[in-house]
Protein backbone atom coordinates (compact mmCIF):
# COMPACT_ATOMS: atom_id res chain seq x y z
CA UNK A 1 0.00 0.00 0.00
CA UNK A 2 1.70 3.33 -1.18
CA UNK A 3 1.10 6.47 0.60
CA UNK A 4 0.41 9.74 -0.20
CA UNK A 5 3.16 11.98 1.23
CA UNK A 6 2.40 14.81 2.26
CA UNK A 7 3.74 17.78 0.77
CA UNK A 8 3.42 17.34 -3.07
CA UNK A 9 6.86 18.93 -4.99
CA UNK A 10 5.52 21.75 -7.68
CA UNK A 11 4.82 20.34 -10.87
CA UNK A 12 7.71 20.14 -13.58
CA UNK A 13 7.05 23.04 -15.41
CA UNK A 14 7.85 22.90 -19.18
CA UNK A 15 10.82 25.25 -20.49
CA UNK A 16 9.64 28.64 -21.22
CA UNK A 17 10.84 31.40 -23.17
CA UNK A 18 13.59 29.56 -24.83
CA UNK A 19 11.90 30.06 -28.20
CA UNK A 20 10.85 33.35 -27.83
CA UNK A 21 14.35 34.71 -27.07
CA UNK A 22 15.66 32.71 -29.83
CA UNK A 23 13.40 33.86 -32.67
CA UNK A 24 14.10 37.77 -31.31
CA UNK A 25 18.03 37.11 -31.79
CA UNK A 26 17.23 35.77 -35.13
CA UNK A 27 14.81 38.28 -36.11
CA UNK A 28 17.89 41.09 -34.95
CA UNK A 29 19.95 38.93 -37.34
CA UNK A 30 17.46 39.29 -39.96
CA UNK A 31 16.99 42.93 -39.35
CA UNK A 32 20.34 43.64 -39.67
CA UNK A 33 20.90 41.75 -42.74
CA UNK A 34 17.85 44.08 -44.56
CA UNK A 35 18.92 46.96 -43.20
CA UNK A 36 22.46 46.38 -44.94
CA UNK A 37 20.87 45.51 -48.22
CA UNK A 38 18.82 48.83 -47.96
CA UNK A 39 21.73 50.82 -47.14
CA UNK A 40 23.47 49.10 -49.81
CA UNK A 41 20.11 50.57 -52.33
CA UNK A 42 20.65 53.57 -50.80
CA UNK A 43 24.53 54.22 -51.38
CA UNK A 44 23.72 52.87 -55.09
CA UNK A 45 21.12 54.95 -55.79
CA UNK A 46 22.44 58.08 -54.34
CA UNK A 47 25.53 57.75 -56.44
CA UNK A 48 23.90 57.04 -59.48
CA UNK A 49 20.53 59.38 -59.95
CA UNK A 50 20.73 60.23 -63.05
CA UNK A 51 20.20 56.99 -64.39
CA UNK A 52 17.69 54.92 -61.62
CA UNK A 53 14.58 54.23 -62.48
CA UNK A 54 14.53 56.55 -65.78
CA UNK A 55 13.82 53.22 -67.70
CA UNK A 56 11.77 51.93 -65.47
CA UNK A 57 8.60 52.71 -63.24
CA UNK A 58 6.92 51.50 -59.75
CA UNK A 59 3.99 51.71 -59.41
CA UNK A 60 2.22 52.41 -55.81
CA UNK A 61 -0.69 50.22 -55.56
CA UNK A 62 0.72 46.76 -54.87
CA UNK A 63 3.34 48.49 -52.45
CA UNK A 64 0.45 49.83 -50.92
CA UNK A 65 -2.08 46.40 -50.60
CA UNK A 66 1.43 44.69 -49.48
CA UNK A 67 1.53 46.81 -46.66
CA UNK A 68 -1.78 46.36 -45.94
CA UNK A 69 -1.97 43.06 -46.48
CA UNK A 70 1.36 42.32 -43.77
CA UNK A 71 -0.85 45.26 -41.43
CA UNK A 72 -3.65 43.01 -41.53
CA UNK A 73 -1.74 39.85 -40.63
CA UNK A 74 -0.24 41.63 -37.69
CA UNK A 75 -3.49 41.80 -36.02
CA UNK A 76 -4.47 38.15 -37.17
CA UNK A 77 -1.44 36.88 -35.75
CA UNK A 78 -1.96 39.21 -32.49
CA UNK A 79 -5.45 37.54 -32.03
CA UNK A 80 -3.77 33.93 -32.38
CA UNK A 81 -1.39 35.06 -29.19
CA UNK A 82 -4.74 36.35 -27.34
CA UNK A 83 -6.76 33.37 -28.34
CA UNK A 84 -4.05 30.36 -27.44
CA UNK A 85 -3.22 32.30 -24.43
CA UNK A 86 -6.98 31.98 -23.22
CA UNK A 87 -7.26 28.48 -24.68
CA UNK A 88 -9.64 28.97 -27.27
CA UNK A 89 -8.29 27.08 -29.61
CA UNK A 90 -10.42 27.45 -32.43
CA UNK A 91 -9.91 31.04 -32.57
CA UNK A 92 -6.70 30.44 -32.27
CA UNK A 93 -6.13 27.94 -35.29
CA UNK A 94 -8.70 30.89 -37.54
CA UNK A 95 -6.16 33.43 -36.70
CA UNK A 96 -3.23 31.54 -37.99
CA UNK A 97 -5.01 30.26 -40.90
CA UNK A 98 -6.06 34.32 -41.72
CA UNK A 99 -2.48 35.54 -40.93
CA UNK A 100 -1.38 32.83 -43.58
CA UNK A 101 -3.77 33.93 -46.33
CA UNK A 102 -2.80 37.54 -45.63
CA UNK A 103 1.15 35.98 -45.79
CA UNK A 104 0.08 34.48 -49.48
CA UNK A 105 -1.80 37.29 -50.46
CA UNK A 106 1.85 39.54 -49.63
CA UNK A 107 3.99 36.69 -51.98
CA UNK A 108 1.42 36.84 -54.94
CA UNK A 109 1.37 40.65 -54.89
CA UNK A 110 5.31 40.77 -54.82
CA UNK A 111 5.82 38.30 -57.99
CA UNK A 112 3.02 40.34 -59.52
CA UNK A 113 4.76 43.80 -58.60
CA UNK A 114 7.72 42.57 -60.16
CA UNK A 115 6.47 41.00 -63.29
CA UNK A 116 5.03 44.62 -63.25
CA UNK A 117 8.33 46.66 -62.95
CA UNK A 118 9.95 44.55 -65.19
CA UNK A 119 13.38 45.36 -64.37
CA UNK A 120 16.40 43.64 -65.58
CA UNK A 121 19.71 43.00 -63.80
CA UNK A 122 21.43 43.83 -66.79
CA UNK A 123 20.04 47.38 -65.44
CA UNK A 124 22.23 49.57 -62.94
CA UNK A 125 19.53 49.49 -60.02
CA UNK A 126 18.26 45.58 -61.11
CA UNK A 127 20.62 44.04 -58.28
CA UNK A 128 19.80 45.96 -56.16
CA UNK A 129 16.02 46.27 -55.97
CA UNK A 130 16.27 42.84 -56.31
CA UNK A 131 17.76 42.11 -53.44
CA UNK A 132 16.03 44.02 -50.99
CA UNK A 133 12.69 43.31 -52.01
CA UNK A 134 14.19 39.36 -52.79
CA UNK A 135 15.18 39.41 -49.29
CA UNK A 136 12.00 40.70 -47.86
CA UNK A 137 10.01 38.10 -49.70
CA UNK A 138 12.23 35.47 -48.65
CA UNK A 139 11.56 36.26 -45.19
CA UNK A 140 7.63 36.42 -45.08
CA UNK A 141 7.82 33.46 -46.83
CA UNK A 142 10.30 32.65 -44.17
CA UNK A 143 7.59 33.38 -41.29
CA UNK A 144 4.50 31.81 -43.46
CA UNK A 145 6.72 28.37 -42.84
CA UNK A 146 7.06 29.41 -39.30
CA UNK A 147 3.76 30.41 -38.53
CA UNK A 148 2.06 27.31 -40.32
CA UNK A 149 4.24 24.71 -38.26
CA UNK A 150 3.70 26.58 -35.04
CA UNK A 151 0.04 25.82 -35.86
CA UNK A 152 0.02 22.74 -37.07
CA UNK A 153 2.24 21.86 -33.42
CA UNK A 154 -1.11 23.66 -31.54
CA UNK A 155 -2.91 21.40 -33.84
CA UNK A 156 -1.35 18.60 -32.06
CA UNK A 157 -1.74 19.97 -29.07
CA UNK A 158 1.45 20.89 -28.25
CA UNK A 159 0.78 24.57 -27.23
CA UNK A 160 -2.02 25.40 -24.92
CA UNK A 161 -2.35 28.71 -22.29
CA UNK A 162 0.14 26.32 -20.54
CA UNK A 163 3.13 26.75 -23.00
CA UNK A 164 2.14 29.97 -25.75
CA UNK A 165 5.37 30.30 -26.64
CA UNK A 166 5.62 29.17 -30.02
CA UNK A 167 2.42 31.22 -30.94
CA UNK A 168 4.23 34.19 -29.46
CA UNK A 169 7.92 33.42 -31.33
CA UNK A 170 5.88 32.97 -34.83
CA UNK A 171 3.89 36.33 -33.95
CA UNK A 172 7.08 38.50 -33.07
CA UNK A 173 9.33 37.07 -35.85
CA UNK A 174 5.81 38.50 -38.33
CA UNK A 175 5.69 41.81 -36.58
CA UNK A 176 9.99 42.06 -36.98
CA UNK A 177 9.23 41.97 -41.06
CA UNK A 178 6.21 43.97 -41.31
CA UNK A 179 8.44 46.40 -39.66
CA UNK A 180 10.88 45.41 -41.96
CA UNK A 181 8.93 45.94 -45.01
CA UNK A 182 8.03 49.68 -43.77
CA UNK A 183 11.49 50.43 -44.67
CA UNK A 184 11.99 48.48 -47.53
CA UNK A 185 7.96 50.31 -48.37
CA UNK A 186 9.53 53.70 -47.62
CA UNK A 187 13.27 53.51 -48.96
CA UNK A 188 12.34 52.00 -52.33
CA UNK A 189 8.62 52.39 -53.02
CA UNK A 190 7.91 56.00 -51.52
CA UNK A 191 11.59 57.70 -52.15
CA UNK A 192 12.17 56.50 -55.36
CA UNK B 1 12.99 48.50 -13.59
CA UNK B 2 15.61 47.45 -15.88
CA UNK B 3 17.26 43.75 -15.77
CA UNK B 4 20.82 43.21 -15.81
CA UNK B 5 20.66 41.17 -18.99
CA UNK B 6 18.95 44.68 -20.90
CA UNK B 7 21.21 47.01 -19.85
CA UNK B 8 23.99 45.48 -22.13
CA UNK B 9 21.81 45.78 -25.09
CA UNK B 10 20.56 49.62 -23.93
CA UNK B 11 24.17 50.43 -23.57
CA UNK B 12 25.48 48.90 -26.72
CA UNK B 13 22.33 50.56 -28.47
CA UNK B 14 23.30 54.15 -26.82
CA UNK B 15 26.87 53.62 -27.88
CA UNK B 16 26.10 52.65 -31.94
CA UNK B 17 23.71 55.38 -31.70
CA UNK B 18 26.09 58.24 -30.59
CA UNK B 19 28.46 55.97 -32.85
CA UNK B 20 25.79 57.05 -35.95
CA UNK B 21 25.42 60.64 -35.13
CA UNK B 22 28.97 60.82 -34.89
CA UNK B 23 29.82 58.88 -38.20
CA UNK B 24 27.46 60.82 -40.36
CA UNK B 25 28.62 63.95 -39.52
CA UNK B 26 32.45 62.87 -39.82
CA UNK B 27 31.38 61.42 -43.44
CA UNK B 28 29.24 64.26 -44.14
CA UNK B 29 31.66 66.49 -43.66
CA UNK B 30 34.71 64.30 -45.16
CA UNK B 31 32.65 64.49 -48.25
CA UNK B 32 31.82 68.52 -48.12
CA UNK B 33 35.57 69.06 -48.04
CA UNK B 34 36.72 68.79 -44.47
CA UNK B 35 34.69 68.18 -41.22
CA UNK B 36 36.28 71.32 -39.38
CA UNK B 37 35.20 73.63 -42.55
CA UNK B 38 32.19 72.28 -42.72
CA UNK B 39 31.14 72.67 -39.30
CA UNK B 40 32.28 76.42 -39.08
CA UNK B 41 31.22 77.40 -42.32
CA UNK B 42 27.74 77.78 -43.35
CA UNK B 43 26.35 73.93 -43.82
CA UNK B 44 26.94 73.34 -39.99
CA UNK B 45 23.20 73.05 -39.69
CA UNK B 46 22.67 70.90 -41.79
CA UNK B 47 25.57 68.87 -41.46
CA UNK B 48 24.28 68.44 -37.31
CA UNK B 49 20.36 68.13 -38.61
CA UNK B 50 21.29 65.22 -41.39
CA UNK B 51 22.32 62.28 -39.03
CA UNK B 52 19.45 63.73 -36.20
CA UNK B 53 16.95 63.72 -39.07
CA UNK B 54 18.04 60.44 -40.74
CA UNK B 55 18.97 62.14 -43.82
CA UNK B 56 15.78 63.84 -44.03
CA UNK B 57 17.03 67.58 -43.54
CA UNK B 58 20.76 67.43 -44.63
CA UNK B 59 23.24 64.58 -45.48
CA UNK B 60 24.20 61.59 -43.71
CA UNK B 61 28.13 61.01 -45.75
CA UNK B 62 28.38 57.55 -46.37
CA UNK B 63 25.08 55.56 -46.01
CA UNK B 64 26.26 52.44 -45.66
CA UNK B 65 28.57 52.69 -42.40
CA UNK B 66 25.54 54.98 -41.53
CA UNK B 67 22.74 52.86 -42.10
CA UNK B 68 24.38 50.16 -40.73
CA UNK B 69 25.27 51.54 -37.05
CA UNK B 70 22.04 53.19 -36.68
CA UNK B 71 20.29 49.23 -37.28
CA UNK B 72 22.54 48.10 -34.89
CA UNK B 73 21.23 50.62 -32.13
CA UNK B 74 17.46 49.45 -33.65
CA UNK B 75 18.34 45.65 -33.00
CA UNK B 76 19.96 46.41 -29.85
CA UNK B 77 17.36 48.14 -28.51
CA UNK B 78 14.48 46.05 -29.05
CA UNK B 79 16.11 43.16 -28.41
CA UNK B 80 16.80 45.05 -24.38
CA UNK B 81 13.53 45.83 -24.55
CA UNK B 82 12.18 42.06 -25.20
CA UNK B 83 14.86 41.14 -22.14
CA UNK B 84 13.71 43.35 -19.67
CA UNK B 85 10.29 42.61 -20.99
CA UNK B 86 11.05 38.14 -20.25
CA UNK B 87 12.77 39.85 -17.13
CA UNK B 88 15.88 37.89 -18.39
CA UNK B 89 14.28 34.28 -18.72
CA UNK B 90 14.36 34.78 -14.45
CA UNK B 91 12.40 31.40 -13.54
CA UNK B 92 11.47 33.33 -9.93
CA UNK B 93 9.30 35.45 -12.73
CA UNK B 94 8.23 31.86 -14.53
CA UNK B 95 7.24 30.37 -10.70
CA UNK B 96 5.26 33.89 -10.22
CA UNK B 97 2.85 33.37 -13.53
CA UNK B 98 2.25 29.90 -12.89
CA UNK B 99 1.16 31.36 -9.05
CA UNK B 100 3.87 29.06 -7.15
CA UNK B 101 5.46 30.22 -4.24
CA UNK B 102 8.56 28.13 -5.38
CA UNK B 103 10.61 27.73 -8.30
CA UNK B 104 9.71 24.29 -9.46
CA UNK B 105 12.25 22.11 -11.78
CA UNK B 106 12.31 22.95 -15.25
CA UNK B 107 12.03 19.76 -17.69
CA UNK B 108 14.93 18.86 -19.47
CA UNK B 109 15.34 19.23 -23.26
CA UNK B 110 14.77 15.76 -24.97
CA UNK B 111 14.87 16.57 -28.41
CA UNK B 112 15.70 19.54 -30.77
CA UNK B 113 12.54 20.61 -30.79
CA UNK B 114 10.94 20.13 -27.21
Amino acid sequence: MSIIPASVPAPVLPRRRQLLFGTMFVSAAVAMFEFSLVASYLAERAGKRNVWLTENSIPLTQPNMQFAALILGSIFVQWAVWAIARNERGQAYLALGCTAVMAAAFLNQTTFLWQRVGMTMAQAEGPFFYAVTGANFAFIALALGFILLMAFRALGGQYSARLPDGISAAALFWHVNVALYAVVWLAVYIMK
Amino acid sequence: MFTRGSRLFFGLATASLLGAMLYGIITNGLQSGGVIETLTGKGAVDAVLGPLTLGYKGGVGDHIGFSLLLAFAVCSLAIGIGSSAFRDGDPEAIAELANLDAVPPVSEPNDLSA
